[in-house]
């Protein structure tokens, strides 16, 4: 099909098109500098660190005169130092008041070298900001934004010299990679934009039959997600497959490939292991499920359906289609390296890890549907492909924007999502996923809930969801359920990585009534000293108001105290009415 | 014709090289620099603080405290804070009485002007500090020094420039690469670091003056034009490229309306003053400029004054110019080289008239910046037409002496208060032949250390490095002092009228020294100056070191040390720096 009709006539000259590049890129930095937060979320005060370790001293070991030169920068600039505790704590590592570092570790071959379990290869790649920010005197917090931005227009300016692409491809294309999720990591001292990117012109490279680019792309991203490698290797078979075993092809893949093993050397040298990660306790199987792979797609907190969820829907309801109709296209290739992938990328411990909007990893999936999708539509009639491209294109602005504030600190890891919460308010059983995702994000000291039973309430103070920990099924009992009841319970309950979840719709079969549970009561009494403090600071906030309760109480021949009660019982009776 | 093939892969990959040169140069300016405001550099960054803030070039007290709080907060030095604080406190005033004549009077002196709606604005056009508005945004946004925004600005004209000079296919690509040296060490570079429109002016009249030779009419004229917002002399060259355009493109409509929008910026500046104040010209309108001004001698102190005449900016190229024009005269050919000239001299009729003639500058005087961009130009015209070896040689030794010049000439690593101190060429020519170098006397007055011996308020002396007085200069009615000094009355009468006086001034060199038969020996005088001088700028210092609170604290903190009181500690300090200076008087 045609797709070239509406640009056709559009010649964009190469330095006109690097002009404006550097325009837009010199506005958006200034925009996202002037509105970020530039806060060091996740792991950001180790690359921040490690970029400072190599511009001091040309190594990513970390070293007092490290954080000295990072933190007095910041204060000799009257620049705000976000998480100065973690800097703090470095420095105290340093002398001698702590017995370790967070996110680093102690070399094994040379025990006064610490380093840290994150490869260093994003933190090199943004010296060259760093030292710029700092020779300017600006704010070298920024220069993670100045290099994220960079690759994104890095990207852009690849994704537009390839030659094979149509103009309007092109277009679509670049605006999908800015507006994909990671320009929600813009602002972050990590990798995800580094990831994302690579990724995303890996994929385009991979569809326009550039294999060995397309290879590179994916090696250089798994420096930072070693997972990314297997797409690295889906392409290789793919060369081999196409090329057949020439040395040629042999050699060409072997000088692609073997800079995957980059990170592995690096920490074998120094602490005799691949992977800092599979032995520090950061990794395990036991994540693997499908549950958990279900949840990467469509959790109601941190889902990739929040990135892309148009893209999404319609690559999937492709796949089913296509799949139905024995279809093997080329678009779906990557696809099929998602489900290996998870396979590594769920063992990871915290299934809650700091993020924006979604999780972290989604960043680096979300490529792989939006290309397959770009692709796969245009294999549809041209105002199909139009219709569903421009749908696409105009949905992601709405979504990246609309879902998160550059301008304010916010854990996103630590708050419900509000479809999230209306589905655990109204109907809980629609939605159990890792216990971890939804107790990070909920206030866990409910008056009703301990360490291993914790207690899910509505706005209502109504009880919707249970969460109980392996082996404390009983403490059930305390909540007024029947012994009889959780002895049966305790060999049918179904508990993922340690927990289980009770929903409102089980509370009949468990004989559960909340108004029986003393817990509840103790609830109810909190309650309503609560609301009594509140009307109590309201009245006396009122001077006027405190004036005529003193003529009460004289009337009345009360103490003021009593009247005052009298006065907030009633305020409490009149807000239940209304 | 075009002489150089530029495809889009060239221009991107030139963009790129320029792109981090930019940076690089950037980097290394914002990192040695000093951000000093210099000459009316306050001004400027208010005016583009005022652009930045309010979008308007009104200029009030909201617009100084953003600009100094901004520093203020991210622990930047304030030059001039004084200045500063005198102004703001100005602003104040004006704000709560805007009808109050002295501080009126004290806005104006600092440049500030009451428009017809009450509102302050700056006699210096706005326009740059408009285009400087962008890099002010950025730098404030990246939370970097903003001091140094006209230095993203002046850079980026330069590399701008190197890229239309770059891409001008009317030239070979030697002769690109030629011009571009040719550009970066020209006296624009000393203007780098200035919030000034001498970067601004000098760039555009540089590829104005190419574009006119490779008879791109209407870019050159867009260019002078645009120059000649800030610097009104610049009208000249852009009224006499009519000639040429309409010479080719005779008279139409579409030559005229070519015409009208290359050149209405021209007028531009006027039409705003006009707009605001109900006059075109605010700096005309001041007293800034005496037609009584122009002349030979300022003539020649603009082209060859050794402190800071052009010559010391551009010397091998303007030597070789005369040389050359002389030549072609002789010959009778008039070539660029001559229009040049006469571009020059036709604009020196405005720029002479400027009373203060020793105003800050850097190196050289302002002017000379953009006055010697278009002789350069023409100087590089002029030898393409010479023999391709001749040429080459030219101007491969026009590029030598050019690095070396700009380069040794200034340390931007430093603050350079050029215009108070005789540069070395210069005291080496007063030392060994002084009489060959009689400057304006407002250079001598304001340069001449006020150490040198015998030195007063209305006469200068220069010693050598033995305090052997080499040259004097007198104020007319202060030459009896000579009579003081030991010069008898009748010869000195005598002696007057073959003296030559300029603006009231005369100098005194050996020759006139010994006719008058002055001997230094006998000069009973000296003691009486040096003794008066001595406690008059102890004074001074003392005052100086009494109101400075970081000296002041200083000078307690020694005097407590010491177990003196504080009067006898400032006193001392004073003496200290006294005895220092005096010292290096004749270095």
């Amino acid at each position: 099909m045609n797709t070239e009709a509406p640009l056709r006539y559009i010649k964009v000259k190469k330095h006109h098109w690097f002009v404006l590049l550097c325009l837009l890129y010199v506005t958006t930095l200034a925009i996202f500098s002037h509105n970020g937060t530039h806060y060091p979320y996740g792991d950001g005060p180790e690359y921040l660190m490690m970029t400072e370790s190599f511009l001091n001293h040309g190594s990513p070991e970390l070293r007092s005169e490290d954080v000295q030169s990072f933190t007095n920068y910041l204060k000799d600039h009257k620049l705000t130092l976000h998480n100065e505790n973690t800097f703090v704590d470095y420095q105290r590592k340093f002398d001698g008041e702590l017995p370790s570092l967070k996110g680093y570790y102690q070399s094994t071959t040379d025990l006064n070298k610490w380093f840290s379990y994150h490869f260093w290869f994003y933190s090199l790649l943004n010296v060259p900001a760093r030292y710029y920010i700092g020779l300017i005197e600006g704010d070298i917090k920024t220069s993670v934004l100045a290099t994220n931005l960079f690759l994104i227009f890095f990207g852009i300016w690849l994704i537009s010299q390839i030659k094979k692409i149509t103009p309007f491809d092109k277009v679509a294309l670049c605006l999908l990679l800015v507006f994909s999720p990671l320009l929600w990591y813009i602002d972050w001292a990590h990798a995800e934009v580094y990831c994302g990117v690579l990724v995303f012109v890996g994929a385009v490279f991979y569809h326009h039959k550039l294999f060995y680019q397309s290879i590179i792309c994916f090696i250089l991203a798994s420096f930072q997600n070693q997972t990314i490698s297997l797409l690295a290797i889906f392409v290789s078979i793919e060369v081999l497959y196409r090329h057949k075993l020439s040395y040629q092809t042999l050699i060409k893949l072997f000088l692609c490939n073997i800079w995957a093993l980059l990170p592995s050397l690096f920490y074998y040298y120094w602490f005799e292991v691949g992977s800092l990660l599979t032995v520090d306790g950061t990794l395990s199987t036991e994540g693997i499920s499908l549950k958990r792979f279900w949840h990467f797609f469509f959790d109601l907190n941190q889902g990739l359906i929040y990135g892309i969820p148009f893209i999404l829907l319609a690559s999937l309801i492709f796949v089913v289609v296509d799949s139905a109709k024995l279809k093997k296209y080329r678009e779906y290739s990557l696809l099929i390296a998602i489900p290996f992938m998870s396979l590594l990328f769920m063992q990871v411990t915290n299934w809650n890890a700091g993020s924006v909007v979604m999780k972290r990893y989604g960043v680096w999936i979300a490529p792989l549907f939006i290309v397959a999708f770009h692709y796969r539509i245009k294999r549809l009639k041209p105002w199909a492909f139009y219709l569903l491209s421009i749908v696409a294109i105009l949905s992601q602005p709405f979504v990246i924007f609309l879902q998160h504030d550059y301008n304010k600190l916010f854990w996103h890891a630590n708050h419900l999502k509000p479809i999230a919460k209306w589905v655990l308010d109204h109907h809980p059983s629609w939605y159990n996923p890792e216990a971890e995702v939804v107790l990070e994000r909920i206030d866990t000291s409910h008056p009703a809930s301990s360490d291993s039973l914790i207690v899910y309430t509505n706005d209502q103070e109504r009880v919707t969801k249970f969460f109980i920990k392996k082996g404390a099924t009983k403490q059930l009992i305390s909540h007024g359920v029947s012994p009889h009841v959780v002895d049966s319970l305790s060999k049918n309950l179904n508990f993922h990585l340690g927990f289980a979840q009770l929903n409102s719709c089980d509370f009949k079969t468990i004989q559960y009534n909340q108004e029986n549970d003393p817990f509840m009561k103790d609830i109810e009494r909190k309650k309503q000293l609560r609301l009594q403090e509140k009307y109590r600071n309201i009245i006396m906030s009122d001077s006027s108001w405190v004036n005529n309760i003193r003529k009460q109480a004289v009337s009345w021949e009360m103490s003021f105290e009593e009247a005052l009660g009298h006065n907030i019982d009633y305020l409490i009776k009149e807000s239940k009415n209304q | 014709m075009p002489q150089t093939k530029l495809s889009s892969h060239y221009k991107l990959n030139l963009l790129v090289v320029l792109l981090i040169l930019y940076l690089v140069g950037f980097g290394h300016f914002s990192h040695i620099g000093k951000g000093y405001p210099y000459g009316d550099g306050i001004e400027y960054l208010l005016t583009t603080e005022a652009w930045a803030t309010q979008g308007n070039p009104e200029i009030n007290t909201k617009t100084a405290e953003s600009f100094i709080g901004y520093l203020q907060s991210h622990n930047i030095p304030i030059y001039k804070k004084k200045w500063f604080q005198i102004w703001y406190g100005h602003l104040q005033a004006f704000e709560e009485d805007r009808q109050n004549g002295t501080v009126n009077y004290e806005l104006r002196k600092a440049g500030l002007f009451q428009n017809k709606e009450g509102k302050l604005i700056s006699y210096h056009f706005p326009f740059l500090s408009l285009i400087n508005t962008p890099a002010r945004i950025v730098l404030h946004h990246l939370e970097a020094d903003i001091r140094f925004s006209f230095l993203a600005t002046n850079l980026f004209l330069i590399v701008f420039s190197l890229y239309v000079i770059l891409t001008n296919s009317f030239f070979k690509r030697w002769q690109q690469i030629g011009l571009s040296l040719l550009l970066i060490f020209s006296p624009v570079l000393w203007y780098i670091d200035w919030p000034h429109p001498e970067v601004y002016a000098g760039t555009l009249t540089f590829i104005g003056g190419l574009f006119f030779i490779s008879k791109k009419y209407y870019k050159s004229l867009l260019c002078f034009s645009l120059a000649a917002m800030h610097f009104q002399p610049l009208f000249i060259p852009a009224a006499l490229l009519f000639i040429p355009i309409i010479k080719r493109d005779r008279l139409k409509l579409n030559t005229l309306v070519k015409l009208f929008f290359c050149s209405f910026w021209v007028i531009v500046p006027a039409l705003f003053y006009l707009y605001h104040f109900g006059k075109p010209n605010l700096i005309v309108d001041e007293g800034f400029l005496d037609p009584n001004l122009i002349g030979l001698k300022r003539l020649s102190s603009f082209f060859f004054d050794l402190n800071q005449g052009m010559l010391i900016g551009i010397p091998f190229i303007l030597i070789s110019l005369i040389l050359l024009l002389l030549v072609d005269l002789i010959k009778r050919k008039l070539n660029h080289v001559f229009w040049g000239a006469i571009v020059i001299l036709l604009m020196s009729l405005f720029f002479l008239q400027m009373t203060n003639w020793n105003h800050g500058n850097a190196v050289v005087n302002r002017y000379v910046v953009w006055t010697s961009t278009i002789l350069i130009v023409a100087f590089f015209d002029r030898i393409l037409k010479m023999k391709k070896g001749l040429g080459v040689a030219f101007l491969i030794i026009a590029i030598g002496t050019q690095a070396w010049v700009v380069l040794a000439q200034k340390d931007f690593g430093k603050i350079g208060y050029y215009v108070s101190r005789h540069n070395e060429l210069a005291k080496y020519v007063f030392r060994n032949y002084p009489a060959l170098y009689n400057p304006d006397p407002q250079i001598f007055i304001q340069r001449n250390n006020r150490y040198m011996l015998s030195s007063s308020d209305t006469v200068k002396v220069f010693t050598d490095k033995s305090d052997k007085i080499v040259k004097m200069m007198f104020y007319k009615n202060s030459l009896n002092q000579m009579i003081q000094r030991g010069v008898d009355s009748a010869k000195l009468a005598e002696y007057i009228p073959k003296l030559n006086f300029y603006l009231g001034y005369t100098y005194l060199n050996p020759k006139d020294l010994k006719a008058l038969g002055y001997n230094q020996d006998k000069d009973t005088l000296i003691e009486i100056i040096e003794r008066d001088k001595r406690d008059q700028i102890i004074n001074n210092l003392m005052y100086q070191i009494h109101n400075t609170p970081e000296w002041k604290s200083n000078v307690e903190f020694n005097a407590k040390n010491i177990g003196i009181s504080y009067d006898s500690a400032l006193k001392k300090h004073a003496e200290t720096y006294y005895i220092n200076d005096i010292k290096k008087r004749n270095e």
